[in-house]
């Protein structure tokens, strides 16, 4: 008899990191215990702090955090505003985006099968 | 021939009034305006239930939804942009007298034919050649608006709905105006309109009517509709003049008569007139003396019985104790004026604004269905499928008023991506500024209290329902009766998360060992384990097998569920996707229409088997919650329209924004180093169930 490793099959529900256009992913890890701050990752860096009122390059200014997301914010340019026009496309003055919490990620493993061939 | 002539004597009147029959246009424009803002329902009605996110200030056909009802205001006194022929043909129609029964209580100009009452005309079904402007004219825009096919079409009956109502509220700020309630017709203009207008800053307050008064019949074979007792409740029988806490239950046309003098009504006597029985000279006292800014002692007469304490009725003229007793010498002056404006003109607002509601009143409540989800569509590559039949529960949800029979009507009001990227891939692509609307196929239904779930089809309608969509809205349009209004129009409305796609993938063709992904969907590469000839298997070479993918999934299933519920028992006859089989490497996703902002999906898969040993593996049941997917437009706190996405990520090639991903035993911690590992994960279809 031929022992093996136990085996399972393991199912994740993935909560999609956030990417936009070029701009590097951002992943929001969770909200500052006592300050009203944020914990991000930009791309590969490192994990910092953000308040709100802070700017992340590419994705805008951080509007607010909360405990299962954060929100950032572009205020549209005049030129923006023209181009968007010229699409037939809504013309809007703020674009609002909403980073869920990295950790929503859900591992659920199923229980472990033993093999015996 | 005699109504030629009457026509002919009035226009010479009008015309020398000039445009004074009635407040003047920028008094209504703001007395509009303001009910509109103090309007407890319609702003969250607009957001809410008809889909127009910025509410009072949303654009339609170029103005805001506060500008039309303030612009109807004005063009209640016009026809063909003249107020002198608007005056002739219209605002001979803007009086009541509520001691007069409702045939007869119209403006009566001696040797000219009684005009219609303001109360009938708001509701007289023809209105002839100055146009339609009455209650059914605003229900009928009003439903137009709702079941709008086309943006255009929808803001354009929009823009009708408010314009007709601010010329209906018109009516009701007139009944602040004495004038306009004791057959006053103020020829030569009227002191209360003209101070008015030149001090638009009095126009403010609040001071609504008792909502119970629009609860009773009106027993009138024209003005039907109970918004008739905003203007009049026939209680008022000039013996007992509304004032104090009861003044609410009163109509306003009842309140003005009892309580105010207009310039040519200041009576002497009570009860002498029977038109005009209250107030009186001889009911009033000496309350104070003031200076006048003319630099006189003024003496003022006010009432503190007799209705409403008013403490500067009149004033007596500065040749008042000179001057005979048959000859008057009362005046409204600034000061009387002025306190006439603080009592009317909250009123004025108070009833306006209590039109808006009454007119808004219908509500119909929109909850998911027993299993859920609203919509389902299985997805099609490019995100190009569509939902063709929505299912939810419906109730009316007005207090104190039931349905009658009648007709309901879903709608689906969504923008749709510019460019024709998948919102999915590309979730921050242009969306249209234009709007979609879906409708669906009529249902007859007696639409009651408790809810009941209703399935509506929309594959009739010439505009589909796609899954790739932004900005949905739905919205349920009962037309029917509702309490005392025949062919009322009701509308619920719910803000729906855009189509979101819940996807299972099985990925079990890359498996992690120690950290180290392996692709062991290749079975070429990594064949079944067979040692010593086949141990590709063993990666670390102690004799033991340590990669076993990839797996097969068969008979999945996956169903979205209420979080606040208990996880469903998924199975062959309970799911909102279901998959014959699905190889590693392949993903499979459902489209979904539903209102949380997370809600659970559970997956069972029921046999399964690893591809290169052929063994079975056990049932698979999993659950999780899921995101709501927006990408919808709210209005911002100043105003600004603001555009709200939560984006999606990309796994092997796939955009998703949220799924069950099957993985092989110790894949998770390494799952990162596989996101972007090839092949791309590629579709196998699914079945959602039959409706």
């Amino acid at each position: 008899m031929l022992a093996l490793r136990s085996i399972a099959l393991s199912v994740a529900m993935v909560l999609a990191a956030a990417a936009a256009g070029e701009a590097q992913s951002l992943q929001y890890w969770g909200r500052e215990a006592r300050a009203p701050a944020g914990w991000i990752q930009l791309g590969a860096g490192k994990v910092h702090a953000v308040e709100p009122g802070a700017e992340i390059p590419s994705w805008g200014r951080v509007k607010e955090v909360h405990d299962d997301r954060i929100v950032v914010e572009q205020t549209a340019t005049e030129a923006q505003k023209r181009e968007l026009e010229a699409l037939g496309a809504l013309v809007y003055d703020v674009l609002e985006i909403h980073i869920l919490r990295e950790d929503l990620r859900q591992l659920m493993p199923m229980p472990p099968m033993k093999r015996d061939p | 021939m005699r109504h030629l002539t009457a026509n002919a004597l009035l226009a010479f009147i009008v015309s020398t009034a000039g445009q004074a029959v009635a407040f003047e246009v920028a008094t209504h424009r703001t007395i509009n305006e303001a009910a509109a803002i103090d309007s407890a329902s319609l702003d969250p009605f607009l957001v809410h239930h008809a889909g127009l996110a910025r509410g009072l200030i949303e654009p339609l056909k170029g103005s805001q939804v506060i500008q039309w009802i303030g612009l109807g205001g004005v063009l209640e006194d016009q026809f063909q942009g003249s107020e002198t022929l608007g005056g002739i043909l219209r605002s001979s129609r803007h009086f009541h007298n509520p001691l007069l029964p409702w045939d007869r209580s119209g403006l009566d100009i001696p040797l000219l034919p009684r005009f219609e009452s303001s109360v009938r005309w708001a509701q007289r079904a023809d209105q002839g050649i100055t146009g339609q402007a009455a209650w059914a004219d605003a229900r009928r825009a009003f439903f137009e608006a709702a079941t709008g096919g086309t943006d255009s079409a929808r803001q354009q009956s929009y823009a009708d709905t408010f314009r007709i109502l601010g010329q209906l509220m018109h009516l009701v700020a007139d009944l602040a105006q004495p004038a306009h309630t004791r057959n006053d017709m103020h020829v030569l203009g009227d002191d209360l309109e003209k101070f008015i207008d030149a001090n638009l800053q009095l126009v403010t307050g609040f001071s609504p009517f008792d909502r119970s008064i629009v609860q009773i019949p009106t027993a009138d074979s024209i003005a039907r509709v109970p918004v008739a007792h905003i203007w009049d409740t026939n209680r008022y029988d000039g013996a007992n003049p509304p004032g104090g806490a009861a003044s609410p239950t009163f109509g306003l046309a009842e309140i003005s008569n009892a309580n105010f003098f207009s310039q040519e009504t200041i009576s002497s006597l009570a009860y002498a007139d029977p038109l005009r029985p209250l107030p009186a000279i001889n009911v009033l006292d000496l309350f104070s003396v003031a200076t006048y800014k003319t630099g006189e002692n003024r003496p003022y007469r006010g009432k503190s019985g007799n209705g409403i304490r008013v403490d500067r009725m009149v004033a007596e003229g500065i040749f008042f104790r000179f001057l005979p007793p048959f000859i008057s010498n009362f005046a409204l002056d600034d000061y009387v004026l002025t306190e006439y404006a603080s009592h009317l003109l909250p009123r004025a607002i108070g009833y306006s604004a209590g039109l808006l509601d009454y007119f808004f009143r219908g509500r119909i409540e929109i909850a998911p269905p027993a299993r859920f989800a609203y919509g389902l569509a299985e997805y099609e590559p490019g995100n190009t499928g569509r939902f063709t039949k929505l299912r939810f529960k419906v109730r009316n949800a007005t207090p104190g008023e039931d349905t009658g029979p009648g007709q309901l009507v879903a709608l689906v009001q969504y923008r749709a991506s510019v460019t024709g990227q998948s919102l999915v891939d590309h979730p921050f692509a242009p969306i249209s500024s234009e709007l979609f609307f879906a409708i669906s196929e009529p249902i007859d239904v007696a639409l009651g209290g408790a809810f009941q779930e209703l399935t509506f089809d929309f594959s009739q309608s010439p505009i589909a329902i796609p899954t790739n969509a932004a900005d949905v809205f739905l919205t349920v349009v009962f037309k029917g009766r509702l309490g005392l209004e025949d062919d009322a129009v009701m509308i619920g409305g719910k803000d729906l998360f855009e189509p979101s796609p819940i996807d299972h993938a099985n990925v079990t063709d890359w498996e992690c060992f120690l950290g180290v992904p392996y692709p062991v969907g290749d079975l070429v590469a990594y064949p079944s384990y067979v040692p010593p000839a086949q141990a590709q298997r063993d990666v670390n070479r102690d004799g033991l097998q340590d990669l076993v993918g990839p797996a097969a999934l068969r008979q999945l299933y996956l169903k979205t569920f209420d979080l606040s519920q208990p996880a469903p028992v998924v199975s062959e006859s309970h799911f909102d996707l279901s998959v014959p089989q699905q190889d590693a490497g392949r993903y499979s996703r459902v489209m979904v229409l539903q209102d949380q902002p997370f809600h659970g999906v559970a997956i069972l898969a029921r046999d399964n088997r690893l591809v290169a040993s052929g063994t079975t593996y056990p049932i698979i049941r999993a659950t999780a919650p899921s995101p709501g997917v927006y990408n919808h437009t709210v209005r911002g706190l100043s105003g600004d329209l603001v555009r709200r996405v939560l984006p999606s990520g990309t796994y092997r090639g796939l955009p998703f924004h949220a799924g069950f991903f099957t993985l092989l035993n110790d894949t998770g911690p390494c799952f990162d180093l596989t996101l972007t590992a090839a092949p791309a994960l590629t579709l196998v279809a699914g079945d959602t169930p039959a409706e």
